[in-house]
């Protein structure tokens, strides 16, 4: 999963970005609005954590404009201001929640899951695929009974995939959401990956559960399909 | 109530007034015509000594007394230009009956009464007089107590009317407390004579709600500002914390932590010094304002010496003053270091200042970035900043309340400051703090008292 973080506090930034990166996420921080509102329009985030105050551009103008484009990125307020006010304005001009500073580590993560979830329709924590059960909140993966030790990047392939299950995911998407824009692009590290979690979770195992679709992409399914 | 007893006094003085003026008016003729009744009694001109000694008729009664004199004797002719009887007297009497009479003692001369003076004592009933008075005095009392009562009733009903507002606007103003500073006195409510009040009133509430809000801005954006470098520790330390780590991660994490803990001292100190610039009193003192400048420009220049910046000075000799040593020295020492950190590599930052007349003038220049136009209203707001795009890291440095405090401290010295700049050029704050040079005549005179 791939997440924009734009806060304009160097030391505050940097912390949240490295505890989501450890978290799994690949991340993409800035300190400047337009900046953050340039990165959220080109590419595309699971979720946008926002300081409501940066500086060039606020949290709040650049949710507006990417409401206006039609751009669905979930969107995470986090502000120093707590009065009602403030967090109704947020949640009425779309933002999908709303964090005070200084906040608990744990809530942050936990939140930022939660929209990633609801953004794509996963209201449950476990996702179970066949006999492929993985349980989100824990990131832990069992087949058959047996747990699974994937390497990190494997895991947030899987989970995108689980995520999206069912439903076909291109391979310019999986990159998209699993590498940040420090990630040098190398063509075929997608199918590497995919490669590695076949490997993992499929070699072993009927039915198999990771499919390829000619042209189109992957898709985490029961139906060979 | 006042107005309402004078109009009583003056219905009473005035029903008063109207009494007796008639009442005299009609006994002067009352009397006028008994006393032309005796003289036109034929028997004074023909046979005075028939005159009865005492006659009484349903309407007068006579008394006629001439023991002055023996003999009565009549002149054959009155002369024209008789002059009436002598009047000694005149009176009321009640005599038997209840009926009340008015005697007139008249003494009519020897020529009116053919060589004696004779006593002629005269009554007349009067009833028909008395009932006119008795009638004039019942509605004159009548008509003033009709008056005062109805002037009663009009003036406590204008004074209700007058006052009703002024109980409300008393209702209002005792609803005014900290949470509701935006009511207003509705002037137009109240009689002409008391807006001009009311209005000061108002525009005293507005300045009171004005630096109320302030305050509350102020201390919301202060606390609102202390937030984020807490959150900024608590996340780094939370996010440190998760999982064992090398120690040199750990020393990066409590170094960024120190760093942010700084920045929160520094912050807190600050909004101290706000919190308290109004309460401390300082002493304003004689001191040498040059000396002061030289020594701002000396602690300058080892910060100019790390910048590549080099300190201009053009600072007079000696420039006594009277003010506050630390406010000034907080002045410039705060815009010098603005000055030197907003530089460029080889850039210079000048010191300026002089006496005018008996205003002290501070100018302080750097040759840095400029400020744009848009920026200068609002510099000296607390936690303003002027970001330039650069690593924040930077930015974060500068908490904006540097200028807010040098602006508050100007403004406590009585001075005012002007900011020139331009974009890619320098920027120089000029200040100008009246009245304390103490060289100069006025000031000193002004020192003295």
């Amino acid at each position: 999963m791939r997440v924009l973080v734009a806060e304009d506090h160097a030391s505050l930034a940097r912390s949240i970005a490295n505890g989501l990166r450890e978290e799994g996420y690949a991340v993409d921080l800035t300190f400047d609005g337009d900046e953050a509102l340039r990165w959220a329009t080109i590419n595309s985030y699971d979720c946008a954590v926002l300081d409501v105050m940066l500086p060039s551009k606020n949290g709040w103008t650049i949710l507006e404009t990417l409401r206006r484009e039609g751009n669905k990125t979930p969107v995470l307020f986090l502000t120093a201001k707590d009065a009602i006010e403030d967090r109704v304005k947020g949640l009425n001009l779309g933002a999908d929640d709303y964090l005070v500073k200084p906040f608990d580590w744990k809530e942050l993560v936990a939140r930022v899951r939660a929209i990633i979830r609801r953004r794509h329709d996963q209201p449950a924590q476990t996702v179970k695929v066949a006999d492929l059960e993985i349980d989100l909140a824990s990131k832990s993966v069992h087949r058959a009974g047996n747990s699974i030790i994937l390497s990190a990047r494997e895991y947030a392939l899987l989970e995108y995939l689980a995520l999206r299950v069912g439903q076909v995911v291109s391979r310019s998407e999986i990159w998209e959401h699993l590498y940040d824009q420090n990630d040098e692009s190398v063509s075929n590290v997608v199918d590497v990956y995919i490669g590695y979690l076949r490997s993992k979770i499929d070699r072993d195992h009927n039915p198999k559960l990771i499919h390829t679709r000619r042209g189109m992409g992957y898709v985490l399914s029961a139906n060979a399909t | 109530m006042a107005i309402l007893l004078t109009v009583w006094a003056m219905l009473i003085v005035g029903g008063l007034v109207a009494y007796i003026v008639t009442r005299s008016v009609l006994l002067a003729d009352f009397d006028h015509s008994m006393i032309a009744r005796v003289r036109a009694r034929p028997e004074l001109k023909d046979r005075p000594e028939a005159l009865p000694r005492i006659e009484e008729s349903a309407e007068d009664r006579l008394l006629i007394d001439n023991k002055v004199g023996p003999n009565i004797r009549v002149p054959q002719v009155l002369p024209d230009d008789d002059r009436g009887p002598t009047v000694i007297s005149r009176s009321f009497v009640t005599l038997g009956g209840g009926r009340r009479y008015r005697t007139l003692s008249l003494r009519f001369s020897p020529a009116q009464w053919g060589g004696q003076p004779a006593l002629v004592v005269y009554s007349s009933p009067t009833d028909r007089l008395d009932s006119i008075l008795n009638r004039l005095a019942i509605s004159l009392a009548g008509f003033g107590a009709a008056a005062g009562l109805a002037a009663a009733a009009v003036a406590v009903g204008v004074s209700r009317k007058a006052l009703r507002p002024l109980s409300q606007t008393a209702q209002v103003i005792g609803e005014i407390d900290d949470l509701h500073l935006d009511r207003r006195i509705d002037a137009e409510a109240l009689p002409v004579e008391l807006r001009p009040v009311a209005g000061k009133l108002n525009e005293m509430l507005e300045r009171i709600e004005q630096s109320s809000l302030q305050r509350k801005q102020f201390l919301a954006d202060a606390s609102h500002e202390l937030r984020t470098p807490v959150a900024a520790l608590v996340t780094t330390l939370e996010v440190a914390l998760r999982r064992p780590r090398e120690a040199p991660v750990y020393v990066e994490a409590l170094e960024t932590c120190l760093s942010d803990a700084r920045m929160l001292r520094q912050l807190v100190q600050t909004l101290l010094e706000h919190a308290r610039s109004g309460v401390i009193k300082e002493e304003s003192e004689p001191f040498d304002a040059a000396a002061l400048m030289n020594q701002c420009a000396d602690v300058a220049e080892g910060l100019a010496v790390l910048a590549r910046v080099q300190i201009v000075r053009s600072i007079p000799p000696a420039l006594p003053v009277k003010t506050y040593p630390n406010r000034l020295r907080g002045i410039v020492m705060n815009l010098m270091g603005n000055a030197v950190e907003h530089n460029r590599p080889g850039g210079t930052v000048e010191i300026h200042c002089e006496a005018q007349g008996p205003d002290l003038e501070v100018a302080i220049s750097d040759t840095g970035p400029g400020i744009a136009a848009e920026h200068i209203p609002h510099l000296f707001e607390p936690f303003y900043r002027v970001s330039h795009g650069e690593d924040s890291s930077n930015a974060q440095q500068h908490l904006g309340l540097g200028l807010f405090l040098v602006d508050s401290h100007i403004k406590s010295l009585g001075g005012t400051c002007r900011i020139e700049s331009e974009v890619g050029v320098g920027t120089t704050f000029r200040i100008r703090v009246p009245g304390i040079c103490t060289m100069h005549p006025t000031a000193l005179e002004a020192s003295i008292a």
